[in-house]
């Protein structure tokens, strides 16, 4: 039996524990429990049937459409806002205080479960026990078949074996990835015809068309993405993120690190702080990194053109790929290149 | 005990003879290049650095300092702080080895040897993890206590039951109480991804990013004890003549071994809770300290304490150069000199033995 050769595979390969090994045994319980099909690549789906191509490639086929979802938070918000209540969260922002930072946007958390959190993104007992007919999460690796957000690598056979995972892009253009989140949601059962929905589309194409305008009137402005931390500086290498590469379409200019495309950022030294003079600087609202303040106060960043000219703004890495997400981090970008100065 | 290898200290209360003076000279002249040599490194970390800077702005920096320009303002605001720190936490670090090889006399014994690090490690996780202490300044807090805990624990072990706190048993508790403590902190760190995140840059060892209020809280602690332990060569000769021969001498060995281990368990404490763990600087350091001057212990105490400065310098250094435009932390570069100087050490036939 195929949940038997994981748990032998796995005793080989890695010094395993009991732990381990009631996991693999409940997930392979719940696999026998539930006889449904997992994928079917080639069948064109029976009546009744639910069907997705998720951004990975991966088609999953269930019996009917699916009602019990545990998301990932990043997946979870913009899931939110197009109509979609999760049955449980879990994910990488799902914080020690059980917040969910920026990512979390307009989800209220009240009376859902959580089955994972920065600590141990997915738990696989707990997951189990929602009973989920669908996982879903972003991912920021489309060709890494095991790279999935918040679940890790060697859980990925296990959390499949529970439930099917899709996941939503990250990279490439956040708009598109918007589409796909709403394409994702309508098949879920979300309406996409609400008053409320179209007014966010319309604030979200108004924002897109406003931002560009904004950054065509002052084309000459650069701006540069960091995750500051007490020790190192992580500056964002922009085409690898769906929303840096959006703004960038969109005619903002962002100051392009010496990095690796797929490796999402450039480390550097507190002492290379004027490496990348910009006329803007928008700061990661992770907890972890420094403050505006703190910028202000660093002896290195504080010659920093766009920090002593105090033009430094909010960036939420964890960007929300809904209208309403989209559209503020669009309309918060415009503010700033409306306000900011050349200083650089 | 008396097999363990014990180089024969030279008499210190020999009638002086003018060979001996001129040996004591000799001597003073290295400490006093040694000194020399610890400004040149200092030097060196203030000029050579993650930014590359010219000698000019780095002397401006130091004897004309102008603040709005930006290379003389790492020198001084990054780069100073960080030197004085690698100065002030290698000199303990050296001093303190030197102190625990010839308490224990085991050649391969360092600092950490009485748990002190472990201590310190499993202090600052559990404050992260419990009370959500997050930054380096307060860590001091809990490094402390933690190590010297850990380091009563060792003692209270080894001289618990007949015979009391022998080299070998303090050496063997010190072994496994760090072993369950640093099996605690793994424990917790496995349990806190958060906790990880904020001990993972601490528990490699740096001096990068450590304000200097967090020295200038230890050094009333460190300073001390580094000056205490200056004084120490005459009762370390003697110990290292073995115990029989210590005891037949009048001393008290307890309570020598006791005294020396409380100042190496501040020393450890302090640097710790400064920089974070740091290897091989209290291992390596005694070894090079000997080969220049012999094995009287009255001469390889301020040597150590000054080559353990200037190797901490010279690797932070090193590591800042080597990663541009990042940075190695000073931890991960003294694991990578430590690791063949460990082997070599091995190789020698005196510890073989």
């Amino acid at each position: 039996m195929h949940e038997e050769d994981f748990t032998v595979t796995h005793f080989l390969t890695h010094k395993i524990d009991r732990r381990q090994m009631i996991i693999s045994a409940m997930a392979g319980a719940a696999l026998l429990r539930s006889p449904r099909t997992l994928v079917a690549q080639d069948a064109s789906p029976a009546a009744g049937e639910w069907t997705f191509t998720d951004d990975k490639g991966v088609t999953v086929t269930l019996p009917s459409q699916p009602e019990r979802l545990v998301i990932d938070v990043n997946a979870a918000a913009p899931l939110w806002d197009f109509g979609i209540r999760p049955q449980a969260l879990f994910g990488w922002n799902v914080l020690a205080d059980g917040s969910f930072g920026d990512a979390g946007g307009n989800i209220d958390p009240e009376g859902i479960a959580i089955v994972g959190d920065v600590n141990e993104r997915i738990r696989i007992e707990d997951l189990i026990a929602q009973e989920p007919d669908l996982i879903i999460t972003v991912a920021w690796d489309l060709e890494d078949p095991k790279a999935y957000w918040s679940i890790d690598a060697e859980l990925v056979d296990q959390v499949n074996a529970v439930a099917p995972v899709i996941a939503i892009s990250t990279t490439g253009m956040a708009d598109a990835n918007t589409q796909r989140f709403a394409e994702l949601a309508a098949l879920l059962g979300a309406d996409l015809e609400t008053p409320e929905l179209k007014s966010a589309e319309a604030d979200y194409e108004a924002a897109i068309q406003r931002f560009k305008d904004a950054a065509a009137a002052n084309s000459d402005l650069t701006a540069l993405f960091l995750a500051p931390t007490p020790e190192t500086v992580w500056v964002a290498y922009g085409p690898d993120w769906a929303d840096l590469n959006m703004y960038g379409e969109f005619g903002l200019t962002i100051v392009e690190p010496d990095a690796e495309p797929g490796s999402f950022w450039e480390q550097i030294s507190h002492e290379q702080a004027l490496k990348y003079p910009a006329d803007m600087v928008f700061i990661s609202t992770r907890a972890e990194s420094l403050s505006a303040e703190d910028m202000a106060k660093s002896p290195t960043w504080s010659k920093h053109p766009a920090v002593a000219a105090g033009q430094m703004y909010p960036w939420n890495q964890d960007f929300i790929q809904s209208y309403q997400g989209m559209a503020d981090a669009l309309n918060g970008i415009a503010d700033a290149t409306e306000a900011a100065e050349k200083v650089s | 005990m008396s097999s363990v290898i014990a180089p024969l200290p030279e008499n210190a209360e020999a009638p002086v003879a003018p060979a001996r003076w001129t040996r004591s000279a000799l001597l003073l002249i290295g400490l006093g290049i040694m000194v020399g040599v610890m400004i040149v490194a200092s030097l060196l970390s203030l000029r050579f650095g993650s930014l590359e800077i010219s000698s000019q702005q780095a002397r401006d920096a130091v004897f004309s300092y102008d603040d709005a320009v930006y290379e003389q303002v790492i020198v001084r605001e990054l780069r100073v702080p960080r030197t004085l720190i690698a100065l002030a936490v290698g000199g303990s670090l050296g001093i303190a080895g030197t102190v625990m090889q010839g308490v224990t006399r085991n050649p391969l014994a360092g600092p950490s040897i009485l748990g002190v690090s472990a201590g310190a490690s499993f202090g600052v996780t559990l404050a992260i993890y419990v009370l959500g202490v997050s930054t380096p300044s307060q860590f001091v807090w809990f490094a402390f206590p933690g190590a010297a805990l850990a380091a009563i624990v060792v003692f209270g072990v080894a001289s618990s039951g007949r015979g009391g706190a022998t080299p070998v048993r303090l050496a063997l508790a010190g072994v496994v109480v760090s072993a369950l403590l640093a099996s605690w902190t793994s424990a917790l760190l496995l349990l806190s991804e958060e906790t990880m995140d904020l001990v993972r840059f601490w528990s490699v060892g740096s001096v990068a990013g450590r304000p200097l209020d967090v020295l200038w809280g230890v050094l009333p602690l460190m300073l001390p004890a580094a000056i205490a332990c200056l004084f120490l060569g005459q009762q370390l000769n003697v110990l290292s003549m073995g115990e029989e021969s210590a005891r037949g001498l009048g001393m008290n060995t307890t309570r020598v071994r006791l005294v020396a281990s409380a100042l190496v368990v501040v020393l450890t404490g302090s640097a710790v809770s400064v920089a974070g763990p740091i290897g091989f600087v209290g291992l390596a350091t005694p070894h090079i300290a000997r080969s220049l001057v012999g094995s009287d212990y009255r001469w390889v105490l301020p040597y150590s304490f000054l080559l353990g400065s200037i190797l901490l310098v010279l690797a932070d250094t090193a590591g800042r150069v080597a990663a541009r435009p990042s940075e190695i932390q000073v931890g991960v570069v003294m694991a990578f000199i430590g690791a063949p100087f460990l082997i070599a050490l091995a190789r020698r036939r005196s510890v073989a033995n």
